[in-house]
Formats: C-alpha cells, sequence, structure tokens
C-alpha cells in the first residue's frame, strides 16, 4: 500500500468554494427544483393532480438537492475526468481543514458521515420522543384535550416514523460509521462517496417528511396501511411514501458500503474470527435490511402508483387486494426489528465484556446465534397477518419460527451474564444501561410469546398490550443498548468526557420512567384498551393517567441528556484515547481520530477481548499494537 | 470548542492496493445486484399473489392485454446481443490488459440505448391502451414495464460514464481493466432481469 504525502498541496478554500457546493448550495438549488418540477407537473395535469404535482415537487427537490451539494460530481469525474482524482482532492473531498464546515458538505470521511449520522439521530430522538410527550398528553384522561382525532394521528403517525428512523440507524449510522472502520484497521469505509451519499439521501428526506404537516398529514400511523393510505387521504400521504422510498435506498446503499468494507479492507491478521462483536452485530443487520427494505420500497411506489396513476394494486373492486400491501411491509417489518436489534445486542455484548474485564462468555455461540435470529428473522412477517384472515394453513409455521428465535435470543443473555460471571465489574453508565437493556428485554420478550401463539394473539391483537410489548422491545432494549454505546464511544468520538453523575441521572429517570409507563400500558392493554383511539375511554383512564405521569420522567431524562451533551462539549473535560482500557482497535488510535485513521496499518495477532494478558503481543515485537496513552491527547 | 469536531491538519493519504480495489468493486456491484433482485423478486411475487388471489375476479378482465409480443421479442433480442457484445468486449479487455476491442462496446451501447429506448415506447404505448383506473392485471403490467425502462435507463446511463472513460483511455491504464468486468456483472444481470419480467408478463 503506498503512501503519498501531499499536505503541502491542499489549499485553503475561499468563500465561493466554500459555500459550492455545500448544503446552502443544496438547498437553494433543491428549492428552485422543487419550484420548477411542480410548476411544470401541474401544468401538464391542469391542476387535475395534487399527488402527481406533490411528487414531482419531492422529485425536483431530491434531484436539484443532490446537484448543488456536489453529489454528481464525483459521477461526472468518473465517467469524463481526463484521471482519477488527485490525493490532494481526496482529502479536500473527505473534509481535510474545513473545520466544521465540513459537516455541511458532502464530506466523504467515514468519521464526519458517523457524527453527522450521530446528530440526526439525536435529533430525531428528541422529536420523536416530544411527539410521545404530545401523545401522553392526550391521553393522560378522557375525550378531546389538545388536539383533533385527525392531528392526534398524524402525531401518532409522526412519531412512529421518526422512532423506527432513528432506531434503524442509531446503531449502524453513527457507530457503524465512526468506529466499524478502526475497529477491523481500516482507513475509511469501501466506498466514501456512497457513504455520504446514505447521509445525504436521508437528510433530504427530512423536509420531505416534514412537510406532511403542510399537506394534511398521514393518519394512516407508521404502517401506512393500504387501502387506507390510497383513499381519500390529503397528499400529506405522498410525503410518507417518498420519504420512506428515500430512506429505504439510503439504508441500501449504507448496507452495501458497510458490509463491503468488512469484506475487503480488514486489516492483516483481522480474521473473521477475530472481528469483535459489535462488526458481526453490524453486518448481519445491514445484510438483513439490504434483503428487507427493497420490498417496502417496492410497497411505496405501489402506493404511489395508485395514489398518482390510479393503478389498483390495494383495491379490492378492481382486483387488488390490501393484504399484498401487509406482506410487502411485514416482510421489512418484522425483520426490521432485527436490524435494530442486532447491532444494540451486539453493543451490549462490546460493552460487557469492557467492563467486566472478560472476555465474551461463549463468543462462538453468541455470534452464531445473532447468524441464527438474522435468518430466523426472515421467516417470521406472516404472524402479523393472524387476524388479518389471509392462509390461516400458515398460521402454525409462522408460529413455530417466532417461538424459535427465542432461543439464539436466549443465548444472548446466557453470554452476558456469563461474561458478567466473576468478571471485574466496573460499573459505569454505559453498563447501567446495558444492564437496563437485559431488564427490559426480558419483559419486551416474554410478553412477545403471548403475540406470537396465535390463541393469546387473537385477544391481545390491536391493543395497548402491543404498543407496550414492541416500545419494551425497541426503546427499553434496543434503544437502552444505543445508549450504552453513545455513552461508552462519546469520548472517542467527541474526545469529551461525558458527566458520568448526569449519565447515571438520565439512566434512572429513563428507567424508572419507561417502566412506570408501559407496564401501565400493559395493564390497560390487558383490561382491553384497543391501541388506535385518539381519545381514551373511562374504564382505561387510570392507567392512561398513570403512564402519563411517568412519561414526565422520560421527558426529564431527555432533557438531562441534552443538558449533558451542551455542557460536554461546552466545557467538559478532556477524554483519554483510551477512556476505558478497552481492547478493540478504535482504543489505539489518538483521540481526536487523525483523517485515514492509521499511519501504519496495524497487524492483529489475538481476539479482541484478551483481558488475560496485559498486551496482545509483547510492544516491541514486530507488528505488535501500540496501545494509545492513557493521557489526554494534546488539542490539535 | 477543543473537541474531535476539530481535526489535526497534517495528513498523508494512503491508496488502495490494487486487489483491494478489485475486491471492494466486485463485493460492492454484488450486494446491489442482490438489493435489486430483491425488488425484481418482489415484484414478481406481487403479481403472482394478485393473479393467484384473483380478488372479486376482478384481476383480469375480459379486454385486458399485456405489451405485443412481437415488440417485447424484440427488444429481448436486442438485449441479448448487447450482452454478447459486451461479453466480447471484457474478454478482449482482459485478454490485452485493457486494450480491446472498443467496437464491440460501442454494439453492446447502442444495443442497450435501443432497448431502453424500445422499452420506454412499448411502456407509453400499453398504458395508451388501458383506461383509468388500471385493474390489478393493467397495474402490474404497467409496473412491469415501466421498473424494466427505468432498470435499462440507469444501464445506459453506467454505459454512457464507461464510454466516456474508454475515450479518454481510462480502462486501458494498468490496474483499471478490472472495471470493465465489473461493469459487466450489473450489465447481464440488468439483461436478465429485464428478460425476466418481459417472460413474467406474458404469463401473469
Amino acid at each position: 500500500m503506498s503512501q503519498v504525502s501531499i499536505t503541502a498541496e491542499v489549499k485553503r478554500p475561499n468563500l465561493t468554494r466554500r459555500l459550492f457546493p455545500s448544503v446552502v448550495s443544496g438547498i437553494v438549488l433543491g428549492i428552485i427544483g422543487a419550484v420548477v418540477f411542480g410548476v411544470i407537473v401541474n401544468a401538464i395535469t391542469q391542476g387535475n393532480n395534487q399527488d402527481a404535482t406533490v411528487v414531482s415537487v419531492y422529485i425536483g427537490w431530491v434531484l436539484l438537492f443532490f446537484v448543488g451539494i456536489g453529489a454528481f460530481n464525483g459521477v461526472w469525474r468518473w465517467g469524463f475526468a481526463r484521471g482519477e482524482a488527485t490525493p490532494a482532492e481526496e482529502l479536500e473531498l473527505a473534509g481535510k481543514d474545513q473545520g466544521l464546515w465540513r459537516y455541511f458538505r458532502y464530506t466523504t470521511d467515514h468519521k464526519v458521515v458517523g457524527m453527522q449520522y450521530l446528530a440526526t439521530t439525536l435529533i430525531f430522538f428528541f422529536l420523536g420522543s416530544m411527539g410521545a410527550f404530545m401523545i401522553r398528553l392526550e391521553q393522560s384522561r378522557p375525550g378531546a384535550i389538545f388536539f383533533t382525532p385527525s392531528t392526534y394521528n398524524t402525531i401518532v403517525g409522526m412519531h412512529g416514523i421518526l422512532m423506527i428512523v432513528a432506531s434503524i440507524i442509531m446503531v449502524s449510522g453513527p457507530f457503524g460509521n465512526f468506529v466499524l472502520p478502526i475497529m477491523i484497521g481500516a482507513r475509511d469505509m469501501a466506498f466514501p462517496r456512497l457513504n455520504a451519499l446514505s447521509y445525504w439521501l436521508l437528510f433530504s428526506a427530512v423536509p420531505i417528511f416534514f412537510s406532511t404537516l403542510f399537506f394534511g398529514g398521514f393518519p394512516t400511523g407508521w404502517t401506512g396501511y393500504a387501502p387506507l393510505s390510497v383513499q381519500e387521504l390529503t397528499p400529506g400521504m405522498d410525503a410518507y411514501c417518498v420519504t420512506i422510498i428515500i430512506f429505504a435506498a439510503s439504508t441500501t446503499l449504507a448496507a452495501l458500503n458497510i458490509v463491503t468494507t468488512v469484506m475487503v479492507l480488514r486489516t492483516r491478521g483481522m480474521t473473521w474470527g477475530r472481528l469483535p462483536i459489535f462488526v458481526w452485530g453490524v453486518v448481519l443487520s445491514v445484510l438483513l435490511g439490504l434483503s428487507a427494505f427493497p420490498t417496502f420500497l417496492i410497497s411505496q411506489v405501489m402506493v404511489l402508483m395508485d395514489r398518482v396513476f390510479q393503478t389498483s394494486f390495494f383495491i379490492a373492486a378492481y382486483g387488488g387486494n390490501n393484504w399484498l400491501y401487509e406482506h410487502l411491509f411485514w416482510f421489512m417489518g418484522h425483520p426490521e426489528v432485527y436490524v435494530i436489534a442486532l447491532p444494540s445486542m451486539a453493543v451490549a455484548a462490546e460493552v460487557t465484556a469492557v467492563f467486566s474485564r472478560k472476555t465474551v462468555f461463549g463468543r462462538r455461540m453468541l455470534i452464531g446465534s445473532l447468524v441464527t435470529i438474522t435468518i430466523l428473522s426472515a421467516l417470521v412477517w406472516g404472524h402479523h397477518l393472524y387476524t388479518s384472515g389471509s392462509a390461516t394453513a400458515l398460521d402454525a409455521p409462522y408460529m413455530l419460527d417466532t417461538e424459535l428465535i427465542s432461543i439464539p435470543t436466549g443465548f444472548f443473555f446466557l453470554a452476558l451474564i456469563g461474561t458478567f460471571w466473576r468478571g471485574k465489574v466496573w460499573v459505569t453508565v454505559p453498563l447501567l444501561f446495558v444492564g437496563g437493556m437485559l431488564v427490559n428485554f426480558v419483559i419486551g420478550g416474554i410478553t412477545g410469546i403471548y403475540l406470537a401463539d396465535l390463541p393469546t394473539d387473537e385477544i391481545l391483537h390491536g391493543g395497548m398490550f402491543v404498543t407496550a410489548h414492541f416500545h419494551f422491545t425497541l426503546v427499553g432494549s434496543m434503544v437502552f443498548g444505543f445508549f450504552a454505546g453513545f455513552y461508552y464511544w462519546f469520548p472517542k468520538m467527541l474526545g469529551k468526557r461525558l458527566n458520568p453523575r448526569l449519565g447515571a441521572l438520565h439512566f434512572w429517570l429513563f428507567m424508572i420512567g419507561f417502566n412506570g409507563t408501559f407496564l401501565s400500558l400493559f395493564y390497560a392493554g390487558l383490561i382491553g384498551e384497543p391501541r388506535w383511539s385518539a381519545n381514551v375511554a373511562p374504564p382505561f383512564a387510570t392507567a392512561n393517567l398513570i403512564a402519563s405521569l411517568f412519561a414526565i420522567l422520560i421527558a426529564a431524562s431527555v432533557f438531562v441528556t441534552v443538558y449533558n451533551v451542551v455542557i460536554t462539549l461546552k466545557s467538559g473535560e478532556l477524554a483519554e484515547a483510551n477512556e476505558w482500557g478497552g481492547k478493540t482497535l478504535e482504543w489505539t488510535v489518538p483521540t481526536p481520530v487523525p483523517l485515514e485513521n492509521f499511519e501504519h496499518l496495524p497487524v492483529v495477532t489475538s481476539t479482541p477481548y484478551d483481558y488475560g494478558t496485559p498486551e496482545p503481543l509483547a510492544e516491541d515485537a514486530e507488528g505488535a499494537l501500540k496501545p494509545a496513552p492513557l493521557l489526554p491527547q494534546p488539542e490539535s | 470548542m477543543s473537541t474531535s469536531l476539530e481535526q489535526i491538519h497534517e495528513e498523508h493519504t494512503h491508496e488502495l492496493a490494487p486487489h483491494i480495489r478489485i475486491g471492494r468493486a466486485r463485493a460492492g456491484v454484488l450486494m446491489l445486484i442482490l438489493s435489486d433482485a430483491v425488488s425484481v423478486i418482489a415484484i414478481l411475487a406481487a403479481g403472482g399473489y394478485l393473479n393467484a388471489l384473483n380478488t372479486e375476479n376482478q384481476f383480469r378482465v375480459a379486454g385486458d392485454h399485456a405489451s405485443a409480443f412481437v415488440p417485447g421479442l424484440l427488444l429481448a433480442i436486442a438485449l441479448v446481443v448487447s450482452g454478447v457484445a459486451y461479453f466480447g468486449w471484457e474478454r478482449s479487455v482482459r485478454k490485452s490488459a485493457g486494450a480491446g476491442l472498443q467496437l464491440f462496446f460501442l454494439v453492446a451501447l447502442i444495443f442497450m440505448i435501443v432497448s431502453a429506448v424500445g422499452q420506454t415506447w412499448v411502456s407509453i404505448i400499453l398504458n395508451r391502451g388501458y383506461v383509468s383506473p388500471y385493474d390489478a392485471y393493467e397495474s402490474v403490467i404497467t409496473l412491469i414495464t415501466w421498473f424494466t425502462a427505468a432498470h435499462l435507463l440507469l444501464t445506459v446511463i453506467i454505459g454512457v460514464l464507461l464510454l466516456g472513460r474508454v475515450m479518454r483511455g481510462r480502462v486501458r491504464v494498468a490496474g483499471q481493466n478490472y472495471i470493465a468486468g465489473v461493469v459487466g456483472y450489473w450489465w447481464y444481470y440488468t439483461i436478465i432481469a429485464s428478460i425476466l419480467l418481459w417472460l413474467f408478463s406474458l404469463v401473469v
């Protein structure tokens, strides 16, 4: 591998070069594109097809936004330039010497993309949790309080999509981009430009998603079920469809990039058997996404065709069928739970090993169980159609498949508890979140068995029990896993140490608030409260009031986190390069991590959890990993 | 603010070894094909499922028709010619270390352009024959024909970019001739997927 010194060649860009291309030029051109496309299509359809106009506005926005931000420059260059990009141009594209402004450009450095994903995830979580709080406010007592039923439904749908999107990207986006390449000893992702594209696709979907508020919202909830989504709804539904299509494209690009990176850019000695658990979790998750999300994309293309071109994929009167939507949706929708779960579970295993100062118990068993979950999860979507009246002959196989997943999931608990066992446990904020995740995951998992079983699902489906179950699984388990990773890798990513007291306060407020809220909703579901109801009926008032009061604690925990992040960035202590004494490669590089991560690529000679010996290899041995100094790095 | 949001300024750049570039390109394209193939399978499964359900006996009503057979057959032949010509070019590039017979590539690209334009024309003509609101059969056929047209258009764009590289002599450069092979994966896949979708539209 050749090294080229180009330090002197990189020029500091002037103001024009800073703005063009950047997010500013992207937004300006995007707005122009939206207006032009909208006017043209409106003229062609003579104002008779509102959906066509709205969709063309979105297409104009996305296309021209990407022209403006410079996404096509690399494509053009690939085909028509006289030569390949020079090393200096590559470094400029990676954001060299551009300071904070590189976060607002089409920057290819994987760490920049990781930080962009982290900021976006946190903003989504903040907005989504505020939506959740509005839902709990509305449901705190019977009758309409603040919102009309239609507005309430839109808030529920937006909360759902925001949280689902945020939880899909929450680990693979920030940590999969920032940490994963360093963990495998790579200098960047396999396709840095695609990496930037996957993030900016997500970004371009944000204004489209929120534009639904100006077009009447989408009262279908996050699932966007047809035929409701294709009948008599405002153009707000188009925003949902286009958002999903762009998001599916974004995750597909991110997935193929991550898988390729791990396949071809592992450093010498980093065999598949030595890959950290976290890398396994992310790779399996994105592989699952790669095979699951295209069906979701196609389902939304069909919905848009039904709405814009008057096709009838889902209209029974013309030979269409709503079951088609349900199959396409849940073929993505159930694996999607594991797309979220696998990397979070892997983070938990990673954090547990570090803070127990032990190798992961049954490491191969754990990897095997993650692989098994990946395979089984692609075969269980039919349990979402138990009560739809579709193909009852398949209910038993789906029931069996779904319950089989509990076996490899059980191995995950066994592996973590085995790791704690006789470990030198160091109770830190990340480990608190792992503990919370284990407790909540037991509740979420066991209540899931009742929904996997057809006889009990017949009673419980469509009720608050389901809501409480999937919140325990996705939030109580997987979002807790994300926060374990957030507190664990924050010092490496941001170079500052989050206040541990505020971190612990965040954990306890969240844990108590979450359990109080959703255990109450389990009870409400058991006594028969339906899920999709804007107004609470009097028999369920007490359970809902308790849930709403506990939700105040969750909201408080959100503000504690925001405060902690802000004061840490402003005046927090500098973190050590190896803050926790971790053995994986990201802790061997300095903080801030330099562009291209490693001066010389490391050679790996052992598994990453070798706490039995102080160093994997004698420090003076050829190819030995040099641990980062346990002192703050000089400021850049 | 003194955090990692700032960066170190003294850097070097490190170029990837040739075998890693090749592995990266192959793996990336194969992953893209895997994902796209799931989309194709989803469309085929959707059409087959609606056909099997035949909800209210309205899936396909009297008068519903697929695209005419002969134009579809001609497009399939054009695609096969394009694929064979591309294979010829790719083989010559491999054998002569980048200096391939460029006429083969031009033939491949021209036939791909003809296929994309032809498929678009077929889709437009077909939709003119349908009356809104389309029933489920017409919906499936519409999706298949336009999806194929979009697929072929994307391949044409890739082909034009590759033509630019060929004309600039950037496929001939040492270590760059693998690009012909990697683009070939997508080229052949598109042809197979398009013919498969066309055959499906005949039997659904």
